[in-house]
């Protein structure tokens, strides 16, 4: 037998057998089937390299499901359509809400993270880059993605565990005294006591707003701190600073109808949360990165909402491929 | 060290204790390396000590399956350590992975390479015949089970492993 011919037929092996050692019904004389297959020489080799190709697969998870999924809902549409981007206003518009009561409170604090109980159940839901998406759970709680977020969820009998992986989500859980309903996120520990509440990821920087209930954050192994309606949570990446602010929740909501809200933030915040929904990161160079900006953007691609506040502040956008840099004028 | 054991999970581990040469035999001629194998068994049983079994189907089974994704995580980890410029990372500056600090910005031959591996990959499941791509999708992108995959489509499970089948032969193909 020819070396083409062969290593392709222990591909197709390969593949059988993996293809059935991942369903729920293999049993264990498949596994020692398997193992009497695997000594014979050239065939780990094949089963390896199936396994290398899935390794990647996994690590362009998002970016394949973006690519591949239709409006960010759980229907796919095959064959795949080009992605419209239908929100390209040429007018952005400012909404300046008034009435709030910024009271900054900086809290150092110091505890345990809890140990994670098992996890029996668990599934993955991201939103592509262009759709925010809802995803009911099997308690009835409901979480809304905002664009280009992830969530990996696990519930069991102890826990409703929800770890938010990248991105933007809000929070709407049912009340079940039995069984706690955790969000992590990086270092941070989210439980929920009461019913809604935003959780916002900009790289190590966590911010959570809650809109009704009360919840209870640790971060890293800082003891927790209880946040409730009208509160805004932020755990900064330097250090272990936890900065509590009195907010009008609904901004930090804003997003689910198409708007993200700014009071008085710098050009370098609005830049970072900008970069929390995208893969291309936008920056502002130190000269610019100080300017305030309060208003709200409707949201869109990182492009397409610079391009509105280039209406607003002194500055000019370079995009490159990875990257938009934020400059002066 | 010992792991906390619930009540429910001791019948999974008395399934473990039974098969652990088993085990550690399988994964042996799996990674071709004895000190791996052991240390994969190890892992199993940590694993093991937190798992509610009512969920596992066929015990025994479900143990290798364990045992084989702690085997690919470890594979993972370690290539990670060794790929300092950044080739197995993922390229999107803007991903966030749990507990790792931030990731360093990797070269743009890392960004190109990553590119390229992407589009190859976008092509292999796109010339996928049309119910074997939203098999693997499901599967490998959404994370259903052949169960839930084949409800959701009308098919038999069977018919959902044949498509997987045919899927990851694609796959593999697609690598030299």
């Amino acid at each position: 037998m020819t070396g083409a011919k062969d290593k392709e037929d222990r591909l197709e092996a390969a593949a059988g057998w993996l293809a059935r050692l991942q369903s729920d019904d293999s049993t264990e004389a498949d596994w020692q089937a398997f193992e009497e297959w695997l000594a014979e020489p050239g065939n780990r080799d094949a089963v390896n390299s199936i396994e290398a190709s899935l390794a990647d697969v996994d690590n362009y998870k998002t970016e394949l499901h973006d690519q591949l999924a239709g409006m960010g809902g759980e229907v796919l549409e095959f064959p795949q359509r080009p992605v419209k981007r239908n929100r390209a206003r040429a007018s952005p518009w400012i909404v300046l809400v008034g009435g709030l009561a910024a009271a900054a409170a900086a809290l150092v604090i110091l505890v345990r993270m809890p140990p994670p109980p098992a996890a029996v159940s668990e599934s993955v839901y991201s939103a592509s880059a262009t759709e925010t998406r809802q995803v009911k759970l099997a308690d009835n709680s409901s979480i809304w993605l905002n664009r280009g977020s992830a969530i990996k969820v696990q519930f069991s009998d102890l826990e409703r565990r929800v770890i938010l992986e990248k991105g933007e989500a809000s929070f709407t859980v049912t009340h079940d005294a039995a069984r706690p309903f955790v969000v992590k996120s990086g270092d941070a520990v989210i439980t929920d006591i009461g019913t809604e509440f935003n959780v916002l990821r900009s790289g190590a920087d966590i911010s959570v707003t809650v809109r009704s209930g009360m919840i209870s954050l640790a971060f890293g192994a800082n003891a927790p701190v209880t946040a409730e309606a009208g509160q805004q949570v932020q755990f900064g990446s330097k250090g272990s600073e936890i900065t509590l602010t009195q907010v009008n929740p609904d901004d930090a909501f804003a997003w689910q109808k198409g708007r993200l809200v700014f009071h008085d933030a710098s050009l370098a915040e609005v830049a970072k949360r900008l970069s929390a929904y995208s893969k291309i990161t936008v920056k502002a160079e130190p000269q610019v990165e100080e300017l305030r900006f309060s208003g709200a953007l409707m949201l869109g691609s990182a492009e397409e909402m610079v391009s509105q506040l280039q209406a607003f502040l002194p500055i000019r956008a370079e995009t490159g491929k990875e990257e938009i840099v934020l400059k002066g004028r | 060290m010992t792991a906390e054991a619930s009540p429910a999970s001791s019948s999974l581990l008395a399934i473990y204790v039974a098969k652990r040469s088993d085990l550690v035999r399988f994964f042996t001629t799996r990674t071709a390396s004895a000190a791996e194998a052991e240390d994969i068994v190890q892992e199993i049983y940590l694993k093991l000590a937190r798992v509610e079994p009512e969920t596992v189907g066929n015990p025994t089974a479900y143990i290798y399956r364990l045992g084989t994704n702690v085997m690919l995580d470890r594979a993972r980890s370690r290539r990670r350590a060794t790929a300092r410029d950044g080739e197995y990372l993922n390229t999107s500056t803007t991903t966030i992975t749990g507990i790792e600090p931030e990731a360093e910005t990797p070269s743009p031959e890392a960004v190109m390479e990553g590119r390229q591996k992407l589009a190859s990959l976008l092509r292999a499941v796109r010339e996928l015949p049309a119910q074997c791509q939203r098999v693997f999708v499901m599967h490998k992108l959404q994370d259903k089970s052949y169960g839930e995959i084949a409800a959701e489509l009308g098919i038999s499970k069977s018919a959902v492993e044949k498509h997987m089948m045919t899927a990851l032969k694609r796959l593999g193909d697609h690598r030299p």
